[in-house]
This record gives structure tokens, sequence and C-alpha cells, in this order.
């Protein structure tokens, strides 16, 4: 089911970003949403156990002593 | 003076036929007579040019020049920091900033002998333009003022191309050097990600950002290169490849050149102007008749990438300027504005499966590579639209050819490869694995010494 971003939603979405925003701002935010949606969407895909986010330390010689 | 490139011009300083004083009066008179149409500037800095080329024309008559570079006028994007220098990343929000030290590519290009010509403008933070809400008015295409340059390094691209100065400095989150290559008509190479130091540089979103050189030609782009290239500590993520000479790997010739074409990106996934798909299909052609051999890639769609990319640069973006976003929103361009509200919609979870898909992409790109040595695709969808044509959410209008690069850091390469029916400039992407930037800047070099659309510039300028 295609999410639905309600106006009490994004009002706490954007306060919880602690962004103000117009009237007209919120509007226009909204209007993009299903834009936003879909490229949620796409991110989630079936994926294999490579797909972590690999992120490595890099340790150097110095960390190691 | 005719407009010349930085091999020309370093081939007749060297035989002193040139000073790096008078090629710098030839750019300064281009620039006076171009910057009220072209706005590629927000601060020139014409000192500072004729103490650095009267520096360089000194040291050249004593000891000749040190390297291609020495008193070559150049431009730095304004998201680079320069000692003494104001440097607002085309915003209000950091106006008056000056830095007390160069970003690393600054002092990297000083030290080559560089002539420092200015500021070149930049979309806000190097991201959302054009807005026309700055303190600087939008850059403008030299081959037609009513079209884009595309962005984010817009008065880097319209300055080379307008001869203004030889190359300049670009950076490229998802397509900032190369967008303005192709619309420009120039040469710009994003690097292996890691290859050229961040350091002293604005964010745009930090696992996506690449600094690189844009200039006339691939051959000028290696030379930049060359200069800019190598680890520094004080990025941390900057690689510790080994640097080759770039310029020498420049042969002219692609025997057994394996090239692979991304067909459904600019064919199926977003159909590009005939223009562009001629300009491709004549690179094939070129590159064949150099040696290469070509056959068709397969990976994910345009769309996935462009996905990918962008959450990732949304979130990370949000990130780096989450503070001025609470306290100094409206001191932002609407453009830029509406880039940070969209942090507010990205989920920390969505961000993660992000960059886990980013991860399986790489993969895939790695594997689809595993039996060639470049991919080409369209570097931009057709020529420059005009200025007031650009949609308000652009993010969303369309993918974008360049961000697939930015999401595996693979090197990429925009060469102008025609013209359309506008008489604007289309382009061809060539990409290459990771740490063979010389390998793509020989395919581009190949490709615009076979071929002769380095002949033309602007009107403008011509």
């Amino acid at each position: 089911m295609k999410p639905t971003l309600t106006d009490p939603a994004l009002d706490y979405l954007l306060q919880s970003a602690g962004l103000t925003l117009t009237d007209a701002e919120k509007a226009d935010l909204k209007s993009i949403n299903d834009g936003l949606t879909a490229m949620k969407a796409r991110v989630r895909q079936t994926r294999g156990h490579m797909a972590e986010l690999a992120h490595t330390y890099g340790f150097t010689p110095e960390d190691l002593t | 003076m005719s407009i010349l490139t930085i091999a020309e011009a370093a081939s007749l300083i060297a035989a002193k036929k040139l000073s790096p004083v008078e090629l710098t009066r030839a750019c300064l008179d281009r620039l006076h007579a171009t910057e009220a149409t072209l706005h590629a500037f927000v601060l020139p800095t014409e000192e500072r040019a004729l103490a650095d080329a009267k520096a360089a024309e000194a040291a050249i008559m004593k000891s000749g020049p040190s390297g291609p570079l020495h008193g070559i006028p150049i431009g730095l994007k304004d998201i680079v920091n320069t000692a003494g220098i104001e440097t607002t990343c085309g915003s209000k929000i950091l106006a008056g900033n000056v830095p007390e030290t160069d970003a690393a590519c600054a002092a990297k290009l000083a030290a080559a002998g560089t002539v420092l010509m200015g500021k070149l403008t930049t979309h806000e933070f190097a991201d959302g333009g054009p807005s026309f809400d700055l303190p600087k008015p939008p850059a403008r295409n030299p081959w037609n003022p009513d079209h884009f340059t595309a962005g984010s390094s817009s008065g880097t691209g319209a300055a080379v191309a307008a001869g203004v100065i030889l190359c300049g400095i670009g950076t490229d989150t998802g397509g900032s050097i190369r967008g303005p290559a192709a619309l420009c008509g120039i040469a710009g190479l994003k690097p292996t990600y890691g290859l050229v130091s961040r350091a002293g540089v604005a964010p745009a979103a930090f696992s996506l950002d690449h600094i690189g050189p844009m200039a006339w030609t691939s051959e000028d782009c290696a030379i930049m290169l060359q200069a800019l290239a190598g680890h520094d500590p004080s990025d941390p993520a900057s690689a510790t490849q080994p640097v080759p000479d770039y310029r020498a790997a420049l042969t002219g010739e692609l025997k057994g050149v394996r090239v692979g074409v991304i067909r459904h990106f600019h064919e199926d996934d977003y159909k590009v102007e005939p223009a562009v798909q001629a300009g491709i299909d004549h690179a094939l052609s070129v590159f064949r008749s150099l040696g290469a051999t070509i056959s068709d890639v397969t990976v994910s769609s345009l769309q996935d990438w462009h996905a990918c990319g962008s959450l990732i640069s949304i979130t990370e973006r949000a990130a780096a300027y989450e503070e001025w976003a609470q306290t100094r929103l409206g001191d932002f361009s609407e453009r830029y504005q509406r880039r940070l509200h969209l942090g507010a919609l990205v989920s920390g979870v969505d961000y993660v499966q992000a960059v886990r898909r980013r991860r399986e992409l790489r993969s895939e790109l790695q594997a689809a590579m595993r039996d060639l040595d470049v991919v080409i695709t369209a570097g931009a969808p057709g020529e420059a639209p005009r200025m007031d044509a650009i949609p308000k959410w652009d993010l969303f209008d369309k993918p974008n050819f360049t961000m697939p690069f930015n999401v595996t850091g693979y090197p990429a390469l925009c060469v102008c490869s025609g013209f359309g029916p506008g008489g604007l400039p289309v382009s061809t992407q060539i990409v290459g694995k990771p740490f063979q930037d010389a390998l793509v800047l020989r395919v581009g070099d190949a490709f615009e010494k076979a071929t002769d659309w380095r002949s033309r510039r602007p009107a403008l300028v011509a």
C-alpha cells in the first residue's frame, strides 16, 4: 500500500527535522511525495547478504599498538 | 590572441614565444568582454591574476617553466576555500567569509604556478540551480545565453567554453562537473572517488562528492589531474593509490580497448534527443576505427541508479547543513530551501536501504565491466534547455545520466560529441574502472583528436 502523507504526519516530520515551513511550502513539498515514494521503492528490492553498509574502519598501525 | 588550450599555451610558454602576462591579459580582456553576459564569476581576482602572471613570468625567464600549468590562467568554483579571498558557496549564508587557508586543490594548483583569475559561479552550496534570488545571478551558456549551463559548476563550464580561463575546478556529487561540461561543450572529468582531495571544499553529500578538472580538451584535463591527484591525510576519504603519468597515457590509439555501451540507459530508460544519439553512434564508429572493440552491456535501469544516488544525496546534504536549515533557512535560495526540505521526508531506514542498494549496484557494474575497459552512455539527454525551462523540482523530472558513476565512484568523463539543431553542444560520457582515470582520458583524447569538434568555439568569442 502506498503510504500517504497527511498534514499531521508532515508537520511531525518537519518538526522533528527542526524546519519551519509556510503552508504554501508544505503544499509544495507534499506535491512531490509520490516521486519520493517511488524512489524509496527502488532501493527496497530483494538483496543478498553482501548488501551491507560495508563500513571499513581503516585501522592504522597506531590503532593496533 | 586566439583561444589556446593548456597544451598549446604551455608549449608556447616553454619556447618563450608567449608570456604568462600576455596570456593573462588576453584572458582578462575576454572576461571584460563576456562577463556581463555570462556571469561566470562571483569574484574576479584581476590584481591577483596579474601578480601571479608576473611572478610566473619572472620564474620562467629565470629557470624555465616548472610544468605545463606554469603561467596558465585558471578559475576555482566558489565552494573551494581560498586564503584571503572571499568564499561564499554562492550563498548569502557565507557572505563575508574569508578563509585563512587554501583548499588542498587550490594549493596544489597554486604550487603548479597557475594564475588565479577568480572565483567561479556555482549553484548555492553546489546544488539546486539556477537560482535568481542569490547575491549573484546564475551563469549563462556561452553558446546561447538564453540557455542553461547545467550545474553546479556552472561558472567553470561557461568560463572554459568562452576561453576566459584555460581550465577550472569543478565538483561533482551527481554530475556537477559532467553536466556543465556536456551542456557547455567542454571536457570534464569526475575522477575516481578519493583520487583528488576534498579538503577545504564545502561538502554537498560526503560519500558522493568528487573534485575534478574541467577544460577544453581531455588532454588538458589530464594535465590538470596530474597536479591534483594524490593522497591527502586531511581528507578522510582520500585514496592511497599511486599516481600515474596521465598525459603519457594519451597515445591517440585504442587498439585492443574493450568498450561497452550501456545502450538501455539512453535508448530505453530515458530516450535522449537524436543529436545525442547521433553523437554516441559516431563516437562508437570512431572508437572502432581506432582499434577498439564494441559490445553492449546491461545493468539496472537508470531510474534505479538515480533513485539510489538521490536519496543518499538528499540525506547527506540535510545532515551537512542541518544547523543552518534550522536557524537560517530563509537565507538560502528558494531552490536550495526545497532541497533541504526534502531531508525531512527521508528516514534513517530509507538512507540505509539506499546505501545497501548502492553496494549492490557497485557490484553489478563491477561484474558488467569484468571483460571491458570502459563503458559509455550519454552525458546529458540533449542540448542545454532554456534558463526559464528548468522545473522547480528537477530532481523528479527525469533521471540523471551522470549519477550512476557517483554511486559507484568510478571515473567518468564527458566530451563534446557534436551539436544539436539549436547549435548547442551534445556530449558522450566515458566511464572507467576505479583508478583507471588515465584510460578514460586516453579514450576521450583519442576521440577528440580524431574528430573536429574541438575546432568550434561559441560565436560570442569566436
